[in-house]
């Protein structure tokens, strides 16, 4: 007669039922959990000759309602989305930047030509020209805020990227952690899954893939993880750390590098190409600053370029209100050449802009290979330049080596206008050296002044395609689509982490009607067993009784 | 399906965020007046609006330019008006001189109201405008157009520049008129002839009133000389030879021819005639230059500043006295009418820039109009449109709130505490 014991098993069971319900209800909220159900099944049954007789219930095992499948793809849609997010971060600041076309530099740029106008209309007089000049010094300062912002959105950036590095290898340690503690667990729960130790790292790991796209391999149990080409983040028990590091191309922007292993316990440190992170804030930023950074800024320095070269060159052959030859009215820094870390030459390299014309707002890498130099457009990699002779002209840019010998493998980078917009400054500091006159007659000639405002609508930029009005408004145009490009990939992919999340939410989350029904049902199961309990002591009672 | 309760909460949560993200960027449009909130709301039309508005910028600084062109021919033509005047009545004044019963004294009263003129006509060359500039002095702004040395002769002190101003995309217009032009030049084209008798004359040869008589003439444009000598021998005969040149520039003579007393016109070879009268002595000469010919000098002052000298001198009962004041008459009656239909000649011009003026001012006008219409139709949010949204999206929160609310209510948890 076991009635009671029966009992037992079935409070038993019913016990770890209500309690695994518990758990869910009070886990419903907490992210990355996962729902967990109590396995049980029958303790089977004792041979009594006249049949088995069941002895109760036996509870197995908790487990967690999880697949696999689905929370990949969940945390894969996650790393897309974070990316985007990112990346949206970014360009909406510059898009607000350029957005209004009544402040910053188009209406600038509008003012100083109207100014110059206003000037070959009235040259003589002096009020004109003082606001000509001050309208010229507003459109300087425009144009070097613009860059001004672009350069803090940079450095910005750089800073992101550390702060990220150092998240992502804060949270492969975690993982690392996490890993051991599960081994440990597993082992002294005789297999038993440590729910809620893995349900932490599965966590961990769709955070740190919000950051950076990385890959998973699980090898009995733990997790390895790698990020870009296969470079290994954590094996076994070893973290192979991730750093932010200066470019050896661009001093200037940080890249990502990773540790990799020499031998004998030592790594070293190794660039990691920006394309080759995909996915995550880290990939976001990266892919920002390539596609949209870069080129706006080279797009902005080249407008600069443009304006000081056409307007310096007509200014020139003009006279001042002295009868004296006309002087630069903006000044340009030059074009900015970086010498690669690796170089072993001695060689001073520079470039000057010689065609604003010409002008392609790209970079440039020039690569000596001990007789040849080829000149390559980055991003792009066309052929612009190819010999043995030097200066080399190519796209408005004329590259030279003014002292020293370079050496085969030599490397630069040359960027012709991505510090153009921050180097314009106004080369004149008073109204009556505005050249405004064509000859050295007299105070109300204009024809200078004329020629010059004529370059308002002069298709001065892109070969002739586009006037500096046109050149800002394919600024704003380019900004203007990749934002829209970016809203909408963002507005899909969160349509699409809702829908993955819906059908992982399916199978692991917690409902609480569901877990309100479980309390009742197991409720009833408790009073059931202790009913049990109650008969198994009426009866014991009984045969007491019998005896009384 | 499953439904989990974060998921359930989640979704409650997106539907009114995005509802509510779509409602602000209606209430912005509306706010703001604007379509397009940021570039990246219509990359295309962001780019097309910055391009129209510098063609609406330029159009208003085209504007802002004619008003100024207004503002300078305005005020030359006033200074024209004056001149014309002046001039007539100066006109009017040589005619009274050359009334022949006029004593010394009144012509020298008839050289004093000359000289006021001449005064008068130096101040209205040398006009500014409203910031001080010298209207005919080309671009020697601040140099006045002419001055007189010690003499009182008065020249051409200005440049040869013209002062343009962008009177739209493609048409520059001249704001001024040089004073050499105005004062100092026949109008191109002129056919008219003027006489000078040499200051050295000793005779009484009067002449004057040149006429073209054969428009297609070999020398018809080109400056005569006539010079009057003797045979030699006791009974002299009174000869002239007519110098001129050909087509090409080359020097060539006429003559001598024998003068024949009491005629009253020479005819010059190649299709010139003058009046010619009285008794000429040898060694005199005349000459009859065209109007428009780039040698010829047509300085009005230098014009007025002779017939006031001529004026000047006495020559009560001298005959010789005479013919030159009749001579410089002539010659200055001639050159005065060259000058004042050079000076309506100009302010013809000054007129018909005016006019074209205010041709391009209408065109720009309805060009802005465009420009704006077009701005507008990028740029400004339809605000039926925009309400009627703000309502359907106001409505669509609205729902989604309440029916979040609706259905959460019914969970089990709280039925029961219910």
């Amino acid at each position: 007669m076991n009635l009671a014991n029966l009992g037992l098993s079935g409070l038993a069971a019913a016990t770890a039922r209500l309690q695994t319900a518990g758990h869910n209800i009070n886990n419903a909220a907490t992210e990355g959990y996962n729902r967990q159900s109590v396995v049980v099944s029958s303790a089977g049954g004792r041979n009594m000759g006249y049949g088995f007789v069941g002895q109760g219930v036996r509870t197995d095992s908790i487990e967690r309602s999880y697949n696999n499948f689905l929370y990949r793809q969940l945390v894969n849609a996650q790393t897309t989305g974070a990316s985007l997010v990112s990346y949206g971060t970014e360009i909406t600041q510059i898009n607000n930047l350029f957005g209004d076309r009544t402040v910053g530099v188009s209406p600038a740029l509008q003012k100083f030509f109207d100014g110059m106008q206003a000037v070959a209309s009235a040259p003589a007089d002096p009020a004109a020209r003082q606001e000509l000049l001050g309208r010229a010094s507003s459109l300087v300062g425009q144009i070097n805020d613009a860059n001004a912002f672009l350069d803090s959105q940079r450095e910005n950036i750089n800073t992101q990227i550390s702060t990220v590095v150092t998240q992502i290898n804060s949270y492969v340690e975690r993982v690392r952690d996490l890993n051991q503690q599960i081994v440990v667990a597993k082992a002294s729960s005789s297999g038993q899954p440590p729910n809620d130790l893995l349900d932490q790292r599965e966590q961990v790991l769709s955070e740190l893939s919000q950051l950076a796209g990385v890959r998973v391999i699980e090898q009995d149990g733990s997790f390895n993880i790698t990020i870009g080409n296969g470079q290994v983040l954590l094996g076994g028990d070893t973290v192979f750390p991730l750093q932010a590091v200066p470019s050896a191309d661009d001093p200037t922007r940080l890249v990502v590098a990773y540790s990799a292993p020499t031998g004998s316990g030592r790594t070293t440190l190794v660039e990691m190409s920006d394309a080759s992170i995909g996915g995550g804030s880290l990939g976001g930023l990266l892919q920002y600053r390539s596609e949209a950074l870069d080129t706006v800024q080279n797009d902005l320095g080249r407008l600069a370029a443009g304006l000081a070269m056409a307007v310096n060159e007509i200014h020139r052959q003009g006279y001042d209100v002295n009868g004296a030859a006309g002087v630069d009215f903006f000044s340009l820094g030059a074009p900015k050449v970086i010498e690669a870390a690796t170089n072993k030459g001695s060689a001073v390299a520079g470039a000057v802009l010689t065609d604003a014309n010409q002008l392609t707002a790209q970079d440039y890498r020039v690569v000596f290979d001990g007789s040849n130099y080829q000149i390559t457009s980055v991003p792009g990699g066309s052929v612009v330049y190819e010999g043995d002779t030097l200066p080399a002209s190519f796209d408005g840019v004329e590259f030279d080596i003014s002292g020293g010998t370079p050496m085969a493998g030599d490397s630069w980078l040359v960027q012709p206008t991505r510090n153009a917009a921050g180097s314009l400054k106004l080369a004149i500091d008073n109204a009556s050296q505005i050249a405004a006159a064509g000859s050295a007659a007299g105070e109300a000639d204009g024809d200078n002044a004329l020629r010059l405002a004529e370059l308002q609508t002069g298709k001065t930029l892109g070969r002739g395609s586009m006037s500096l009005n046109e050149a800002y408004s394919q600024i704003v145009n380019k900004v203007g689509v990749l934002t829209q490009q970016n809203a909408t990939a963002s507005k899909a992919q969160a349509t699409l982490i809702q829908q993955n999340y819906a059908a992982q939410q399916a199978v692991s989350g917690v409902n609480l009607n569901e877990e309100y029904v479980n309390l009742e049902r197991y409720q009833e199961q408790f009073r059931a067993a202790s009913r049990l309990i109650d008969v198994s002591s009426t009866l014991f009672d009984t045969l007491l009784g019998l005896r009384a | 399906m499953r439904i989990s309760s974060s998921y359930f909460f989640q979704t409650g949560l997106n539907a009114i965020n995005a509802q509510q993200s779509d409602l602000l960027h209606l209430y912005q449009q509306a706010a703001s007046g604007q379509r397009m909130v940021t570039p990246a709301d219509d990359p295309l039309g962001a780019a097309q609006a910055v391009n129209l508005s510098q063609s609406q910028s330029l159009n208003e600084r085209y504007a802002a330019n004619r008003d100024v062109l207004k503002m300078n021919l305005g005020n030359e033509e006033n200074a024209l008006n004056s001149v014309t005047t002046l001039l007539q009545d100066i006109k009017t004044r040589l005619v009274e001189a050359g009334n022949g019963t006029m004593s010394d004294a009144d012509r020298a009263t008839l050289a004093d109201v000359l000289r006021n003129s001449k005064e008068t006509l130096f101040g209205l060359a040398n006009s500014t405008d409203g910031n001080g500039q010298y209207l005919f002095s080309g671009f020697s702004a601040t140099q006045p157009a002419f001055v007189k040395d010690a003499g009182g002769a008065v020249s051409y002190a200005g440049d040869g520049g013209k002062r343009e101003i962008q009177a739209d995309q493609t048409r520059r217009i001249a704001a001024t008129d040089l004073g050499s032009d105005v004062f100092a030049r026949a109008a191109s084209g002129s056919r008219a002839y003027l006489t000078q008798a040499g200051a050295g004359n000793q005779g009484t040869g009067l002449i004057g009133a040149p006429v073209v008589t054969d428009a297609q003439g070999e020398h018809v444009g080109m400056p005569f000389t006539i010079e009057f000598t003797e045979t030699a021998g006791p009974d002299p005969v009174l000869q002239y030879t007519v110098n001129t040149f050909d087509a090409d520039g080359d020097p060539q003579s006429y003559g001598p021819i024998d003068y024949e007393e009491g005629t009253t016109t020479l005819q010059l070879p190649g299709g010139v005639q003058v009046a010619f009268s009285g008794q000429p002595k040898a060694g005199d000469s005349f000459s009859v230059e065209p109007a428009a010919h780039a040698d010829t000098e047509l300085n009005v002052f230098d014009t007025l500043d002779a017939i006031i000298q001529a004026l000047e001198t006495p020559n009560d009962g001298d005959e010789l006295g005479q013919a030159k004041v009749a001579n410089a008459l002539a010659s200055a009656m001639q050159r005065i009418d060259v000058n004042y239909n050079q000076v309506l000649t100009v302010r013809a011009s000054v007129g018909s820039r005016l006019n074209e003026i205010d041709a391009i001012d209408a065109n720009g006008s309805s060009r802005g109009l465009s420009y704006a219409n077009q701005l507008s139709k990028l740029e400004d949010v339809d605000y039926y449109t925009v309400t009627t949204q703000l309502e359907l999206r106001r409505s669509a929160l609205e729902a989604a709130a309440l029916a979040f609310k609706k259905i959460q209510g019914t969970s089990l948890f709280n039925m029961g505490s219910s």
